[in-house]
């Protein structure tokens, strides 16, 4: 929810348990996120970032 | 001996850190006696030509307060950085961002959309906003630019010390004023309060018990607010665990939960991540087995606004600093 305030969709964080012995489960769950986020598209935060710190002349 | 030359000024601020230097009482009179103020726009008629005027580094101390918003205000800071020895952020707003901080929620245009011409009370029937540039016809009339993102001081010049506090009690800005006279200063890039969580010294700290959980969250209106218990314990939303102390908890003694105004402590480079995971780690923990999705997301929406309340203050200087722009 505080996420969603500062603009950052929900689908790009998700929480799930696996076990170290679930190594199929993790499998899965990595590779539905990365679709996931490949469909959401790459955020403005990079270069939003960037830009900020460029800005600032911040370390 | 010639006194050492101080200089105060102000940024996007409220005032309040003028406030507590008057704040200061009688041992103003001490401090005005041992430094020359050669800056300080609310009291004194000092104008930048005078500081332009002055030689690299002549002046000792400049306490900077309030975040920096526009183009004018960066421009003298960036004056005061080279004619100064020490620059100290004073106050939140100049350690952390402070409430003008949560502009960062919006933009410049979204703000004037706001306070120019949405307002109930506005009539701007010709939709006029601050422009940088105006054309008078016998001349032409300019403004500073105005940021889409506020910025702390260090986000602007290099800081050497940090005076934390919404604003910085009196006792704290003495202890400072008298460590710069007699030379006596920490490590540069500190933080002149003690180093450790608002809890450590909090006068309700021995009611919070070891093991705390919140079942339900309240506002503070919503209910007659114990004042001996831990807020925590009542489901308010208090701050003091990921807040550095130092302000004498005036706040708790007014019996309202801390806010979190004076930042966190060392080594905590995001206050708000560290607020929240704080309050999220004693939500529900009792009974937390039997809660189900719906029981969680249904306690945690009931807090109200999350970036207004973990990053009240700090949301400039937090990793993110800002919400999306598109």
């Amino acid at each position: 929810m505080k996420l969603e305030q500062l603009g950052i969709e929900r689908d790009r964080v998700r929480l799930e348990w696996v076990s170290a012995s679930e190594g199929t489960r993790f499998a899965e769950v990595v590779t539905d996120l990365t679709q996931t986020i490949k469909k959401v598209g790459p955020g403005p935060f990079n270069k939003q970032q960037q830009k900020l710190t460029k800005e600032s002349g911040d370390d | 001996m010639t006194k050492p030359k101080v200089a105060f000024y102000w940024n996007a601020s409220c005032g309040g850190c003028e406030e507590t230097v008057v704040d200061l009482n009688e041992d103003i009179l001490k401090v005005a006696d041992a430094v020359d103020i050669v800056l300080w726009p609310v009291a004194l008629d000092f104008k930048r030509k005078d500081v332009e005027a002055l030689g690299d580094k002549e002046i000792a101390v400049s306490f900077i307060n309030g975040a920096i918003r526009t183009e004018e205000q960066e421009d003298i800071v960036k004056l005061l950085r080279q004619k100064s020895g020490l620059v100290v952020a004073f106050g939140a707003c100049a350690h952390l961002g402070g409430i003008p901080g949560l502009g960062n929620l919006w933009t410049r245009d979204t703000i004037f959309h706001r306070a120019y011409k949405e307002t109930p009370s506005t009539e701007n029937p010709q939709g006029t906003v601050p422009q940088e540039k105006t054309d008078i016809g016998i001349g032409e009339l300019t403004l500073p630019e105005f940021y889409d993102t506020v910025k702390t001081l260090d986000q602007t010049i290099p800081v050497d010390y940090y005076l934390p506090g919404c604003p910085p009690p009196p006792n704290l800005v003495m202890n400072a004023v008298n460590a710069i006279l007699k030379g006596q200063l920490p490590e540069k890039g500190a933080v002149l309060a003690p180093n450790k969580a608002q809890c450590d010294t909090c006068p309700r700290n021995e009611t919070k018990p070891e093991k705390l959980s919140i079942a339900e969250i309240k506002r503070p209106w919503q209910i007659k607010i114990d004042p001996e218990r831990c807020f925590l314990l009542q489901g308010l939303i208090c701050l003091g665990p990921a807040t550095r102390s130092g302000c004498g908890e005036t706040c708790i003694r007014a019996n309202m939960p801390c806010r979190g105004c004076f930042g966190p402590v060392d080594g905590v480079i995001d206050q708000g991540a560290r607020a929240l995971s704080v309050i999220a780690s004693l939500l529900g923990l009792e009974g937390e087995k039997k809660m189900t999705e719906e029981d969680v997301k249904k306690l945690i929406d009931q807090i109200a606004d999350p970036v207004g309340t973990f990053y009240r203050f700090s949301l400039p200087s937090s990793l993110l600093r800002r919400k999306r722009m598109e």
